[in-house]
């Protein structure tokens, strides 16, 4: 047991060697990740408005003009008052010049004189779909400006009336963790933990796939160095460095960007060390597949777009079958995202995430027992 | 008690899907004797040695190394078995110091061993004052040195060598090989493949593999009695490459072949026919310096070996 | 007559080394020129310079009268070349490989048919056309090269270690292929590691770490070792014909007549200043040494005896014992 160890942090010590006389892949690898980070967080900082919509007014009336005035001054429009022909406006729409087009059509306005005889009175609006994250927003906006009109309306009305109002509430929408719904604290944990996959998984493939490529691996296999040793020997180094890679990219979450920390620092921490472990496991099973580093890193990347679809974050894993739902419950990317932001964002305990841990936990065991048994396999 | 025999194998065979690489091959190795393999690329050396390391598992047959059957024993085997195969198996990114502590410490060896065989392999590469260089920054000879020393630094038993000197400068190749004497003195069983017939020279038994059979086994001048087919005659003549051509046209020659700057005619009983071949050449306006039997060099048994093998 | 290739001090620095250290060389036409050296000597970079595909760091070169930097197009036309490494299409057959090149090389219509079917039995490859390369054994896929690199009838040859890690079989079937070119009057330059090798070219030019030790023909080169070369073999009654060896080493070592001592295959080879005195003193000491030999006789030095001879003379301070040689040898590359 003591030689084993011995061999083992005789070979962690030379991998750190090589990590360190890497002028290339190590600056890349340390620093890229934050350097991501960040430009992730400043693009998603901003709220998305301004965006270029126009007006089709066909309406003569008074109300027509205040619904295109409410319009303008609402901060997620930004109408540009020269474009005001209907198929015009639709060319500039397809042609991606325009996110929003609204129509307000003929007799908007008698529609609505008098409460009694009002009809609805639709407005038309057209949304480039193709970019959705526009398109909701204008949607939102739009939602925003019909209610402020409506109460607008409906107090003129009372007021014609002569009833007297004290002002309607509108129901409060409390956002809780997110006040502001800022993107950036939803991009930010899973940027960080796409990252932490790429790090971990990344450097734990490449220094078997090294070896291989080199023509040292023959060598290593001749000494008393057991399979298994040799798999832990080359994981090892990626943990303190897919670590402090975290605690940078963390860094800057919470103070470059304000990220809240609300949960528990030990829990955060434990966390994050299991889901780099299972990460780590996946790459040393993709590097005891690769012939060279080159091939490592592809099937690495290309292994992270597919942990990235099915962990739920961006794509509403509820959404689909349900046989995928249940697969990605193995994803280990799922259990990691999920955690990270649970913890910063909703201050969860142990009871939260007990149950993600638990699948970490068993996924990772399993990742390694099958690299095992195929690098032992292997060295045929 | 020492074994007689480092390796035996008895019916060696492997193969791969349709390819037969090592085809039944049976031979020993005494302790203390320096082993040569001899053959082309693709004959089934580096398999063989494979298998022998414990790298490989052999379709059929057995082999004992040591004692133990590769098949079963590899675990047992390692400590006591030092490996140099072909690409210098060093890590370019370390220092020398580094790499001899990296391979020492594989092999368990500690403090101060660690430091004592250290200090003795450095002296024996001539690697003093040179500890903190980067590999990658050695001339060919001593990156050669350095990988033997890394293979022998827990001193094993048993030493494979796979083309150790390729590429290598002359005056350092015979250091090696001096530095290979020195061990097998000392008791190591080397086994050596190489494509330098004239360091084949230098072993104390050798075989000749070819499409994975061995086709010659002997110490070097029992292989040329017993294997050679034929007589050598060597001519010394001006325009060499003129006399190769008219030589080749000529029959009856088994071979007829540019040897350095000089020609080698192997045939049955060439001896009788120095004087016609002289004539055919200075016909042609060549003029002979000399041309007289000699015996056979490795290389030339080793073309013969090939040829018959062609042939049978 | 102006020479086919031609350099002036050309040097290559990568970073802090100096691969490639001021060269002045000649290749005459219709010579074998054989560029001889251990690896790291700078062979390849120097071959790759005159192909035209590195750059000089520093000085010039010529070849066919071009300049290899602002002509080197010209050049490439009029060139054969042949990479160390294998530098053809390994998934491709031996036919599909030769019908890249002859169309890279525009040859068309009867010509090339015809070019082709010689180029493939010359090198032996006729009935290997339907084969993948990269199942062709190491030295038929350097056939293969070479065929590719003549199919454009090119007046200068430029191979890098054509026979390095090749079978010995090849090696000779090669080395038949270049006499034949050169017999056709092919200017052939090569670059080689086989010291054997370098004893059948027209003219020989030996490098070491980076630096052209000797240029000219092999007897001129012969010529420049001090002293005269005898060789002798151990009794082949000897029980370990190895140790023998070095014993008639060791034996002849201490004796004064004796300039060195080296083993050779399985040959003794001994420097002495004069053949009879020198063979009557190495007979006494192995008398008294009471080791018996035989094939005692004057001989003349290989190039491998030379290139020693002369890389020692550069710069050893103490040439007898070929371990301190190595030890006290500057080597920072």
């Amino acid at each position: 047991m003591k030689a084993a160890l011995a061999r083992i942090s005789n070979l962690v010590r030379k991998e750190f060697t090589h990590f360190t006389r890497d002028r290339l892949l190590t600056p890349f690898i340390l620093f890229g990740p934050v350097a991501e980070l960040i430009m992730i967080g400043i693009a998603t900082s901003g709220d998305i408005d301004h965006l270029p919509t126009a007006i089709v007014i066909q309406d003569r009336g008074e109300r027509g003009a205040l619904f295109a005035q409410m319009v303008d001054a609402s901060p997620v429009f930004k109408v540009d008052d020269q474009i005001t022909d209907g198929d015009n406006a639709r060319k500039l729409l397809q042609d991606g010049r325009l996110t929003a087009v609204f129509t307000i059509p003929e007799g908007f306005s008698e529609d609505l004189v008098d409460p009694l005889t009002a009809r609805i009175a639709p407005v038309g609006l057209l949304l480039d779909g193709a970019d959705i994250f526009a398109a909701e927003a204008a949607k939102y906006g739009a939602e925003e400006v019909v209610d402020d009109f409506s109460t607008a309306v409906s107090m003129d009305w009372m007021h014609e009336a002569g009833v007297a109002l004290t002002a309607i509430e509108e129901p409060t929408i409390e956002v809780l963790y997110n006040k502001d719904l800022k993107k950036s604290f939803y991009e930010l944990p899973a940027e960080m933990g796409i990252m932490l996959y790429f790090v971990a998984a990344g450097v734990a493939s490449l220094g078997i796939a090294r070896e291989r490529e080199r023509g040292t691996w023959e060598q290593l296999l001749v000494t008393p160095m057991r399979p298994l040793e040799i798999i832990i020997g080359k994981a090892l180094p990626a943990i303190p460095i897919a670590y402090a890679v975290f605690l940078m990219m963390l860094a800057v979450s919470l103070g470059g960007f304000g990220l809240p920390m609300r949960g528990s620092w030990p829990l955060l921490l434990f966390v994050v060390l299991l889901y780099i472990l299972v990460e780590l496991s996946v790459g040393v099973l993709i590097s005891s597949f690769s012939r060279s580093q080159i091939q490592a890193f592809l099937l690495v990347a290309t292994l992270m777009m597919v942990e990235f679809i099915f962990s739920g974050y961006i794509f509403a894993v509820d959404t689909m079958p349900s046989l995928i739902q249940t697969l990605s419950n193995f994803i280990p990317m799922k259990h990691g995202l999920n955690m990270v932001r649970s913890i910063l964002l909703r201050g969860v305990g142990l009871d939260a995430v007990g149950p993600s841990i638990l699948m970490l936990a068993a996924l990772g065991s399993g990742v390694i027992a099958v690299a095992t048994l195929i690098v032992r396999r292997r060295l045929d | 008690m020492r074994n007689p025999n480092a390796i035996v194998v008895r019916g060696l065979t492997k193969q791969f899907d349709s390819f037969t690489a090592v085809d039944e091959i049976s031979f020993e190795i005494k302790t203390g004797e320096i082993f040569g393999f001899l053959g082309p690329n693709g004959a089934g050396k580096t398999t063989t040695m494979r298998m022998l390391l414990g790298l490989v598992k052999p379709t059929a047959g057995t082999a004992t190394v040591l004692g133990f059957d590769v098949r079963r024993d590899v675990r047992l085997l390692r400590a006591r078995l030092g490996y140099m195969s072909q690409r210098f198996t060093l890590y370019q990114d370390l220092t020398v110091d580094e790499n001899l502590t990296f391979y020492g410490r594989a092999y368990g060896l500690e403090k101060e061993r660690l430091l004592a065989r250290k200090a003795a392999i450095v002296q024996m590469a001539g690697l003093l004052g040179r500890e903190r260089t980067l590999t990658r920054d050695l001339a060919g000879g001593w990156k050669q040195r350095l990988a033997l020393g890394c293979a022998i630094i827990h001193e094993p038993d048993l030493l494979f060598l796979d083309e150790p000197t390729a590429g290598v400068d002359p005056v350092s190749r015979r250091a090696f090989w001096d530095l290979l004497y020195g061990l097998s003195a000392g008791g190591t069983t080397v086994f050596v493949t190489t494509h330098y017939m004239d360091e084949a020279e230098h072993c104390h038994r050798l075989a000749f593999i070819q499409n994975g059979r061995i086709v010659a086994l002997g110490s070097p001048s029992q292989v040329k009695q017993t294997v050679m087919r034929g007589q050598v005659l060597e001519i010394e003549c001006d325009s060499p490459d003129r006399a190769l051509q008219i030589l080749r046209e000529e029959k009856g020659f088994d071979e007829v072949a540019l040897y350095g700057a000089n020609i080698h005619v192997v045939a049955e009983d060439v001896s009788g026919r120095i004087a016609e071949i002289e004539q055919t050449l200075v016909k042609e306006g060549i003029s002979v310096r000399s041309a007289a039997v000699v015996a056979p060099s490795l290389e030339d048994v080793f073309i013969s070996t090939v040829r018959t093998g062609q042939i049978d | 007559m102006e020479a086919i290739i031609e350099t002036n001090a050309l040097s290559r620095r990568f970073g802090k080394t100096l691969a490639v250290d001021g060269l002045d060389m000649r290749v005459e036409r219709g010579e074998i020129f054989g560029l001889v050296g251990p690896d790291g000597a700078g062979k390849t970079t120097t071959i790759r310079m005159l192909a035209g595909i590195m750059e000089p760091t520093a000085g010039s070169a010529r070849v066919l009268g071009y300049d290899i930097v602002s002509d080197a197009e010209a050049i490439k036309k009029r060139m054969g070349y042949m990479a160390q490494q294998f530098s053809l299409y390994g998934d491709l057959t031996v036919a599909e490989n030769i019908d890249f090149y002859a169309d890279i090389f525009a040859l068309e219509g009867a010509e090339r048919e015809a070019t082709i079917e010689r180029l493939l039995a010359f090198s032996q490859l006729s009935s290997f056309t339907e084969r993948r390369a990269a199942d062709l054994s190491g030295g038929m896929q350097k056939k293969l090269a070479l065929a590719c690199a003549l199919l454009h009838k090119p007046a200068v040859l430029i191979l890098d270690e054509p026979t390095t890690g090749v079978d010995p079989v090849s090696r000779r079937e090669f080395w038949g292929i270049l006499t034949e070119l050169h017999l056709q009057e092919v200017t052939i330059l090569l670059s080689t590691p086989y010291m054997d090798e370098a004893e059948r070219c027209s003219r020989v030019g030996m490098m070491y770490r980076g630096k052209l030790i000797v240029c000219d023909t092999p007897e001129r080169i012969k010529g420049m070792v001090s002293g005269v070369l005898i060789e002798l073999r151990p009794a082949p009654s000897a029980v370990d014909y190895g140790q023998a060896l070095r014993d008639v080493r060791t034996a002849l070592s201490s004796s004064n007549s004796v300039q060195k001592v080296h083993i050779y295959g399985d040959l003794v080879r001994v420097f002495v200043e004069d053949a009879e005195t020198g063979m009557d003193a190495v007979a006494n000491v192995l008398a008294s040494a009471g080791i018996a030999f035989t094939d005692l006789r004057e001989t003349s030095p290989r190039m491998e005896d030379v290139f020693i001879s002369l890389i020692r003379e550069a710069g050893a301070t103490d040439p007898d014992a070929e371990a301190l040689l190595l030890a006290n040898d500057s080597f920072s590359r």
